[in-house]
């Protein structure tokens, strides 16, 4: 394995999304066009949309927030076109129901509506308000109490129009902040929806609720006082966590703990650095990727043995790298960005 | 660890255990001042209090000092009221421990009431019972105000932890506040419990007690002890408050020291009219008809308030006085001079008078001027806080020049405005004479001249601050050296008032500045040359006095000082300070004429230039010739390597190298004739030396002013070697046996040698080891005086010292060094620090992986460590004037720091200490700061100084410590939340945010002091209140939409409008606690 750069492209904004073969961002530059970068040939193709503030992809679809999110138009892959804009719709607070349907909320009244834009309605359902990670499952839409510290999951079923459950995180989530000397009550630091789950990661655990009754399944806890990040692998149906300290394969099932590695933390202190910080981990058949921010230094393990076998240097960069900026994999190339809006790329050669 | 001596004791009878009531809560009444009184009145000299006078001596250090704690539970035993001589003595004992605060006294009062006595007609009785009826009302009225909060002490159930509650909030609501160190000062306070007991109606035994609370302490003018207004009261019984109390006793003296700085207005109140100013003028130090007396007595007028029309910003030179106590003419004189001033230097200056009765918005107005003054400014304020003290304090913009100096000269005007002669004028003088002192321009002889007049009215103008200021830095002894070389010189007037030798002596300084200013106007290292000789550059490991004097000596050695002497007396008239001055311009002129043959251009120091004017170094120095570009020296005809001429005001020296012996000639203006000093001007001495033989001694007056006990001691020069010699007379003299000049023996190095010999032969390896140090390092006579003025007749020490050669255990003699080079004379005596400085030395990796620190790094963290231990400000690393640390570590927990950085190495501590040790100051605040907060977390700590990205070389940013939990901890030390600080901590607040960092894993941590220590309450509210302004500016906003994308926006707010995420974040509480004040 040697990964070395081979390309720099310039004013990507953060929250890029990768589909199929390629990476679609927002240009800090150019008004912000959206483009796109084909991972394979390594071309931008620019001007999709113009005046992008955020976008969101749903299968063949690409929902694009333009005039300060007040306006989300509905752009078609296949046709490369904008089949419809929906207005008073925030792309990044609403879910799509289908190609006419879109349930959103209402920023003025704080309300759940149903947009339709065949039939031209507007119906309200019910007060309530969307969160970054609102899902539909059927007649329930998981939700949250208000941020920044959400300190339940709330589900509402539009249907019946009514409250489906609230799970209080105050309790389970409790955690002491050794630098306050307190005791501090539970949020939400992450949620995932997948598979009718509901994964949600507070300090000192990482539990599973049941989509339709919000009942908890399974919680495995986390190692206390640390950051940790965690990302759903579909295609093995389980979790990765990472506490800054180790890797956890969790079966998404069970809540059962697959593997762990066991010296992640003191191989990197060894080499001078800090496992604080990191993005999130990604992974592809074989390697976990994971970058150390304070270190500029991505890091590829064996996802089996988590044995260490690369280290990429990004001595390039300029500028910080944010940990929200996770890196992309793509075949035998690997990119991160770094928050000048450079993406960095990297190939094994 | 911090020391409070709590001398515990009781008054009567201890063992009285009643059963619990309710409680009842009460603040700032007119009962328990009622209690003390009548206490006070029966018992006034009894010594059931102790009282100790305030010590007047910790008057300028008292700024940020902790209590202390030492309890000794066998004197509450032992007491005897009859015997207060223990406690006495026990507080005498801690007298001069510097780990020592300030005492709190915990007395215990009992009162008896007779069972005869009516309830009915018992005050306190009677008070409680009512107390009792409003208590519901009370505590309605009180909900959620501190007085409620304070009163839990009280409103516990079960007696026993009443006092647990109280001392517990203070802890909770003080606790970090008062944990760390601070420089020195002690008072005594007194925390009084009075206990008093009531009997049962039934059957007069015992029933309830009343236990009162309250805390007093002496002030500035003691006239009693005040009762303080946040005494508590509750009923309950002694055993319980006694066990509540124990253990509790260091937070209540943190209570106390939180009390004591409301009412001393450190702390200002959000609507009252203390203030607290850098430096206080003791009582005892005003002189009575002085002018601070004069404006005290005219201060404190509600009536006399006076706005002034023009606001503090005004641009040009202004005195503000709100009080009314300053005259109209004194005011027009002012101005006249500021105005002077301006013209001629360019410095706006402005005084402010301010009292109690100035309304709050004005103090505000005043206080937020003088923190960002015009960048010409000048200012002195002078207030009068709540008791009629004066306080004042100084502030510059940023174009006035020698700053640190002028700081350093603050802490002289205490003696200056208490208790100097000057009685009008004061402030103008003193803004005057400071104008005066900095900057390159010749210094006006109106400033060292008592008979200066002014050139058009004739009027006198004579400005007598700069010389009292030099002559109470000096202790009023000058530099001896000098002032006895003055005072020696034949046929100068009398130095009698008003020409006393001080002010003679400051006059020779202002001619060697004047000299200075003509010679070598423009190099930077002479700018303000007089106040460097002033101030002696205090921190650096010499002063300019210092070098200037051991040049003075080099000088005077090579046999110069006679010619000018000789010269001078002849060429120069008027009073004994005018003639100073005009010598003073003389030594420059010889100096100047060294200068253009060494380092012209480059300007090394002075002392340099004196230590040149030897023949052998003029050969080296002839031999380029560069004498000859110099138009103020004549030369003609000359041998370079063998003759040299100098030019003086009024006439010539030449000294010519005869078969290696140096000869010296005078000539006049003129160059018409050279000729030999006159050495009969020396008085010369017969003396009867050993053997037999007579010697004729040449009293050399400027070396050898003969002191007590002293004596010839040695025949230095009798061409047969010398030898031992007695003298009846007790005169210390050269001696020659044939006229010729000798070689000089003075009484210093005479005692100086007695004193070594001495020590010498009981600790011989130590003294070699110290000679081959000084020799090694150059150092002077100082070196060895300094030590023995450390160690003398402490020879448990000097033997450590000696062991330590050898034994890498013991005390190291190279920390003293390190102390003595850095100029820290009170921590270089303490075994302690030696001790610990000892050990670092020998093993540390500060300078990086496997690189120790040397001496060289512990001696420029010492110089800076003093530096921020001074008042004033310096500048931070935005270039913005901050006080300094308002808490800041002292040597020995800075040695605890680094201790701790030895045994726990941090990865990046090593560039926190490199900016404390290094060069550029603008980082010591804030590293100060770093290493002080990191002391509390130590083993939390992951790293320092996390750089981002990390091979960045600019445009990087830089986590100032990384916890083990990931946390990321920003430290500030500033005074305000300026608007200059805004856009980078927008900037750096937003990328926290964007980054996606757990909301707690992030901690902005800032130090308690400037606006940020007003109360805990005030300060944090302060801060919270400066980042929701900083954020809600328009351009903040702005900045903060560009960093943060929607998608950051909702996850973080729910929201992606920003003015919605900044009511989130203000309405959040919880939010803020990534905001938090420490110390």
């Amino acid at each position: 394995m040697n990964y070395i750069e081979i390309s720099q492209f310039n004013n990507v904004r953060s929250e890029y999304k990768v589909s199929g073969d390629d990476l679609y961002f927002v240009s800090i530059a150019n008004n912000k066009q959206l483009q796109k970068l084909n991972l394979s040939s390594l071309e931008i193709t620019p001007e999709l949309l113009e005046g992008v503030d955020a976008f969101r992809i749903v299968d063949d679809l690409i929902l694009a927030g333009q005039n300060d999110c007040k306006i989300m138009s509905v752009y078609e892959f296949k046709n490369s076109r904008v089949i419809q804009k929906v207005e008073n719709v925030h792309v990044l607070l609403s879910v799509f129901i289908d190609k006419c349907k879109v349930l959103y909320q209402n920023n003025v009244e704080k309300a759940l509506y149903i947009k339709d834009t065949c039939l031209s309605s507007d119906v309200f359902v019910m007060p309530g308000r969307l969160d970054y990670f609102s899902t539909l499952s059927e007649d329930i839409l998981i939700s949250s109490s208000p941020a920044p510290y959400r300190r339940s999951i709330i589900a509402y079923n539009i249907n019946s129009r009514a409250l489906a459950w609230e799970f209080n995180l105050q309790e389970i989530g409790k955690y002491y902040s050794t630098i306050d000397k307190e005791w501090v009550v539970g949020y939400a630091i992450n949620v995932t929806i997948a598979n009718d789950r509901v994964y949600v990661l507070t300090y000192p655990r990482l539990i599973c609720l049941d989509i339709k009754t919000g009942s908890l399944i399974w919680q495995v806890d986390v190692k206390p006082d640390t950051i940790s990040k965690f990302i759903y692998l579909e295609a093995t149906k389980e979790i990765l966590l990472f506490d800054s300290h180790q890797f956890h394969f969790i079966n998404a099932i069970s809540g059962a703990v697959v593997r762990s590695s066991m010296s992640i933390y003191e191989i990197v202190k060894e080499m001078g650095m800090t496992t604080f910080n990191s993005t999130s981990p990604v992974l592809d058949e074989k390697y976990i990727y994971i970058t150390l921010c304070y270190s500029h230094t991505m890091l590829i393990f064996d996802k089996y043995t988590f044995e260490m076998v690369h280290v990429i240097n990004m001595n390039t960069c300029k500028d910080a790298i944010s940990p929200s900026d996770t890196p992309v994999i793509y075949g035998n190339k690997v990119l991160q960005r770094s928050s000048d809006g450079v993406m960095h790329v990297y190939a094994d050669i | 660890m911090r020391i409070i001596l709590t001398l515990l004791f009781c008054l009567g009878v201890c063992n009285y255990a009643i059963s619990s009531d309710s409680t009842i809560v009460k603040y700032g009444n007119t009962l328990h001042r009622d209690i003390l009184e009548q206490i006070n009145n029966k018992d006034a000299g009894s010594g059931r209090i102790i009282r100790l006078s305030y010590n007047e001596k910790y008057r300028d250090e008292v700024n940020g000092r902790v209590l202390g704690l030492f309890r000794r539970e066998s004197d509450a035993k032992t007491w005897n009221q009859d015997n207060m001589g223990v406690a006495k003595t026990y507080l005498n004992k801690f007298k001069d421990n510097s780990d020592i605060d300030f005492y709190v006294v915990l007395a215990s009062v009992y009162k008896y009431f007779d069972v005869n006595d009516k309830p009915e007609n018992i005050y306190e009785y009677q008070a409680l019972n009512t107390q009792k009826k409003l208590r519901q009302q009370e505590i309605k009225e009180l909900k959620l105000t501190d007085d409620l909060e304070r009163g839990r002490a009280g409103d516990s159930a079960g007696s026993s932890r009443k006092f647990n509650a109280f001392a517990d909030k203070v802890s909770k609501k003080y606790g970090e506040y008062f944990t760390t160190n601070a420089t020195s000062g002690r008072k005594v306070f007194v925390l009084i419990v009075i206990s008093s007991f009531y009997p049962n109606e039934k059957d007069g035994s015992v029933g309830k007690v009343l236990h009162s609370f309250g805390v007093m302490h002496d002030r500035f003018n003691y006239n009693g002890y005040e009762f303080e207004e946040f005494s508590g009261m509750f009923l309950g019984t002694r055993t319980d408050f006694n066990l509540g109390v124990v253990n509790k006793e260091e937070k209540l003296g943190e209570y106390i020291r939180l009390m004591y700085q409301i009412k001393m207005g450190e702390i200002v109140p959000e609507n009252g009219t203390y203030k607290k100013l850098g430096y206080s003028i003791p009582k005892k130090e005003i002189l009575p008809g002085s002018y601070i007396q004069q404006l005290k007595d005219k201060v404190g007028n509600p009536h006399n308030y006076k706005p002034h029309p023009q606001q503090p910003n005004d641009i040009n030179p202004n005195f503000f006085d709100y009080t009314g106590a300053v005259s109209p003419e004194e005011i027009s004189k002012a101005l006249e001079v500021f105005q002077q001033v301006k013209t001629d230097r360019g410095y706006i200056l402005k005084v402010f008078v301010t009292d109690y009765e100035t309304p709050y918005n004005i103090l505000k107005i005043i206080d937020d001027y003088v923190k960002s003054p015009g960048d010409n400014d000048m200012i002195i304020w002078l207030h009068f806080n709540k008791y009629v003290d004066p306080v004042f304090d100084f502030f510059y913009g940023k174009n006035v020049p020698n700053q640190e100096e002028l700081n350093w000269l603050q802490q002289f005007m205490v003696q200056l405005m208490g208790g100097s002669g000057i009685q009008v004028n004061l402030l103008t003088m003193i803004l005057d004479g400071l104008a005066h002192l900095i900057g390159e321009l010749n210094i006006p002889a109106r400033y060292y001249d008592p008979e200066s007049k002014d050139e058009k009215t004739q009027k006198d103008n004579f400005n007598p601050v700069p010389s009292g200021l030099f002559n109470i830095i000096t202790l009023k002894v000058g530099v001896p050296p000098i002032r006895l070389a003055l005072q020696s010189i034949p046929g100068l007037d009398p130095m009698e008032d008003p020409y006393q030798p001080y002010k003679c002596e400051f006059a020779f300084y202002c001619g060697i500045a004047n000299g200075v200013v003509d010679v070598l106007k423009g190099v930077p290292e002479f700018s303000s040359f007089l106040i460097k000789l002033l101030t002696n550059e205090k921190g650096k490991v010499k002063g300019a006095r210092t070098e200037f004097l051991e040049g003075w000596k080099a000088m005077k050695d090579n046999g110069i000082w006679k010619s000018i002497w000789q010269m001078t007396v002849k060429a120069h008239t008027g009073n004994a300070c005018k003639v100073s001055a005009q010598i003073g311009h003389d030594v420059i002129d010889v100096v100047s004429v060294a200068i253009a043959f060494s380092k012209a251009g480059v300007a090394a120091k002075i002392a340099t230039f004196l230590e040149v004017i030897d023949p052998t170094t003029y050969a080296i120095n002839f031999a380029t010739k560069a004498l000859l570009k110099l138009p103020k020296v004549v030369v003609a005809s000359v041998d370079y390597t063998k003759e040299f001429i100098f030019k003086l005001k009024n006439g010539f020296i030449k000294l010519t190298i005869i078969d290696g012996k140096e000869f010296i000639q005078i000539a006049n203006d003129a160059l018409q004739q050279w000729r030999i000093p006159n050495w009969n001007d020396y008085p010369p001495l017969a003396m009867a030396g050993p053997g037999g033989t007579n010697y004729n001694a040449i009293l050399d007056p400027v070396n050898n002013t003969p002191g007590n006990g002293e004596y010839i001691s040695m025949i230095i020069d009798d061409g047969a070697g010398g030898g031992p010699m007695a003298d009846a007379n007790n005169i210390v003299c050269a001696v020659t046996n044939e006229g010729n000049l000798a070689l000089l023996q003075n009484a210093t190095e005479t005692f100086l040698k007695n004193e070594l010999d001495n020590l010498k032969e009981r600790f011989p390896a130590l003294i070699d080891h110290l000679n081959n140090l000084r020799s090694t390092l150059n150092e002077s006579d100082e070196f060895f005086q300094e030590f023995i003025k450390d160690f003398k007749n402490k020879d448990d020490l000097l033997r450590r010292f000696q062991a330590g050669l050898t034994n890498p255990d013991e005390l190291q003699i190279d920390a003293w060094v390190i102390l003595y080079n850095a100029g820290r004379g009170r921590l270089r005596s303490n075994p302690d620090i030696l001790k610990k400085l000892g050990d670092l030395l020998k093993v540390n990796e500060f300078a990086g992986p496997g690189q120790a620190w040397g001496k060289a790094d512990f001696e420029k963290l010492f110089v800076n460590h003093a530096e921020l231990g001074r008042s004033g400000t310096i500048k931070d690393e935005f270039g913005i004037a901050v006080s300094k640390a308002r808490s800041t570590l002292s040597a020995e927990a800075l040695l605890d720091v680094l201790i701790l950085a030895k045994k726990d190495p941090k990865p990046g501590i090593q560039e926190v200490l490199k900016r404390l040790a290094g060069n550029d100051k603008k980082y010591l605040i804030g590293s100060e700061w770093q290493l002080r907060y990191a002391k509390s977390i130590w083993n939390d700590i992951e790293r320092f100084e996390v750089k981002l990205p990390p091979e960045a070389t600019s445009g990087y940013r830089i986590v100032d410590i990384l916890l083990k939990n990931g946390t990321r901890v920003e430290v500030k030390s500033w005074d305000d939340f300026l608007t200059s600080y805004v856009p980078n901590f927008v900037e750096q607040f937003a990328k926290d945010l964007k980054d996606g960092v757990n909301l707690d894993k992030i901690k902005w941590v800032f130090d308690r002091k400037g606006q940020f220590a007003l109360g805990d309450k005030i300060g944090i509210g302060y801060l919270h209140s400066m980042v929701i302004s900083a954020l809600r500016e328009e351009n903040s906003k702005k900045l903060f939409k560009d960093i943060l994308t929607p998608e950051k926006l909702i996850s973080r707010f729910g929201t992606d409008n920003i003015d919605e995420a900044i009511d989130i974040l203000e309405k959040e509480g919880e939010f803020l606690k990534m905001f938090k004040l420490a110390e």
